[in-house]
């Protein structure tokens, strides 16, 4: 997987990380489908905030701790786009 | 009744090919880029393993690599035994793991990260991955047992210990199968360096191959390796009713503690023996009895001097033939215990001994019958694996052909 791109980290971005390393079916990473759809849980969202760090070089676990597994995917990526340009920035 | 066997050592990831390194009696220490720059920069690494490959990238990236190791090891053996794991079978499916110390593969970073007065960026992760219980935990996960789950740690008899509580909870009724192991990676640059701070390792850096010595008069000290072995173990009704396979059988099994000094063992290998003597009798057998002995000898100087003084003792002048299978695989710690159980199994499957590696001028006060260059052909229905931890633990194991 390519490291992520600081800008333009949409969800295009956040559903390609979702298929490649957790490996969800691509039919179902809607924008209206939230993490507890996808199979993530609490743990899975931790394993997704370290991912994210590695990949972007950001600090983001504290921007991304209001996520829950009832988030959906278009709501996480604003949220991760924000704590990545602003990380990146900061 | 041991049914299935799981190797992942620096030996390879199967029975075979681990047999066919331990037989070979070249030791596999090399350089390890991993420790460059430390006072000692050699171990012997686990190869031929992917974690990706074998687990895919998110598990191999939540799991530390002692717990990569044990739980390959764990699905192998579960293969080998062609283990039914059912919502029938499974509550009565225990796993219980040696494990020496906790991983300081992952809190290396995060100790960097805490230093630097980063603590938002320690990893939420770092629990889950590197508490030594989690190699049982995980291990129930992936393959669904549901059985008493739990780690004993020993340090370096911790695996010879899983073994023992296995063997308790088959007879005590509280499980019909428990898969019973190992699992270890001491190759992180700070258990090294605690290690040669500590003077327990060989510092022949310049020659890795001839580092690791047990019982040799040039012994100056064990060589750090990595890995896990896994043992299915079952009751015999258990695996007489589903005709699962017989490698072995655990015969008997014992523990003492020295109860004298944290780290030096007694000299005299009086724990040792004790723990010996506590297996024999466990097993009903004595030491006549006794065909093979796979040592516990890391090559440390005082470590088996003591043992070959406890064995003198316990086999009135005269032990059976003996191996020390870290000369090739190096010390796995809280794995190797497991792994010499494992490869004591295959040794009576095959009525052979594999050869003590580096050994060419044996210690004049061990006059011990120590196998070396060649693997003996030798017929044998009992044999005997020691190990021993610091703290003064040491376990005892009697295995027989099937």
């Amino acid at each position: 997987m390519s490291e992520l791109s600081v800008q333009g980290f949409d969800e295009g971005a956040l559903a390609d990380l979702l298929h490649e390393y957790f490996g969800v079916t691509a039919d179902s990473l809607r924008p209206s489908a939230t993490f507890d759809d996808l199979g993530l849980d609490s743990l899975g969202l931790m394993e997704l905030a370290v991912a994210l760090e590695d990949r972007s070089g950001v600090e983001m676990a504290d921007q991304l701790a209001d996520l829950t597994p009832a988030s959906t995917l278009s709501e996480a990526a604003r949220v991760i786009e924000r704590a990545v340009t602003e990380g990146a920035g900061g | 009744m041991v049914t299935g066997i799981g190797l992942v050592t620096p030996g390879g990831c199967d029975p075979e090919v681990n047999w066919k390194a331990v037989a070979a009696g070249r030791s596999l220490a090399a350089t390890d880029p991993a420790l460059a720059g430390l006072p000692v920069d050699m171990s012997c690494a686990v190869r031929d393993f992917d974690p990706v490959v074998e687990f895919g990238t998110r598990l191999a990236r939540r799991l530390d690599p002692f717990a990569h190791f044990g739980l390959a090891a764990a699905r192998r053996a579960v293969e080998d035994a062609r283990l039914p794991l059912t919502e029938a079978t499974a509550p009565r499916v225990g796993v219980v793991f040696g494990v020496g110390g906790n991983s300081l593969h992952t809190y290396a970073r995060e100790f960097d990260r805490l230093g630097a007065a980063r603590p938002a960026a320690v990893s939420p992760l770092a629990v889950p991955r590197s508490v030594p219980n989690m190699v049982a935990g995980e291990v129930a996960c992936d393959l669904g047992a549901q059985g008493p789950n739990f780690v004993v740690s020993s340090a370096c008899a911790s695996g010879a210990h899983a073994l023992a509580v296995a063997r308790d909870l088959l007879l005590g009724g509280a499980c019909d199968v428990v898969l019973a192991g190992g699992s270890e990676s001491g190759r992180a640059p700070m258990t090294a360096a605690c290690f040669a701070r500590m003077r327990a390792l060989s510092t022949r850096t310049r020659a890795p191959e001839l580092a690791c010595r047990p019982f040799d008069s040039g012994r100056d000290g064990f060589v750090l390796g990595e890995g896990a072995a896994v043992l299915v173990l079952e009751s015999p009704r258990f695996a007489g009713a589903r005709g699962a396979q017989r490698r072995a059988l655990l015969l008997g099994a014992g523990s003492s503690a020295d109860a004298r000094h944290p780290t030096s063992p007694h000299p005299e290998g009086a724990g040792a023996e004790l723990a010996v003597r506590q297996a024999l009798a466990d097993a009903g057998c004595s030491p006549r009895d006794i065909g093979h002995i796979n040592a516990h000898g890391t090559s440390t100087p005082t470590g088996d001097a003591a043992e070959a003084r406890a064995l003198l003792r316990l086999f009135g002048g005269a032990p059976p033939p003996v191996t020390a299978t870290k000369g090739v695989l190096g010390h796995a710690l809280g794995a190797s215990g497991a792994i010499e159980a494992a490869l004591t199994v295959l040794a009576l499957e095959r009525q052979e001994i594999p050869p003590t590696a580096n050994l060419t001028d044996q210690d004049p006060g061990h006059e011990l019958d120590l196998v070396t260059s060649h693997p003996r052909e030798c017929a044998f229905g009992l044999a005997l694996s020691t190990s021993f931890g610091f703290g003064g633990q040491n376990a005892a194991l009697v295995l027989a052909a099937a």
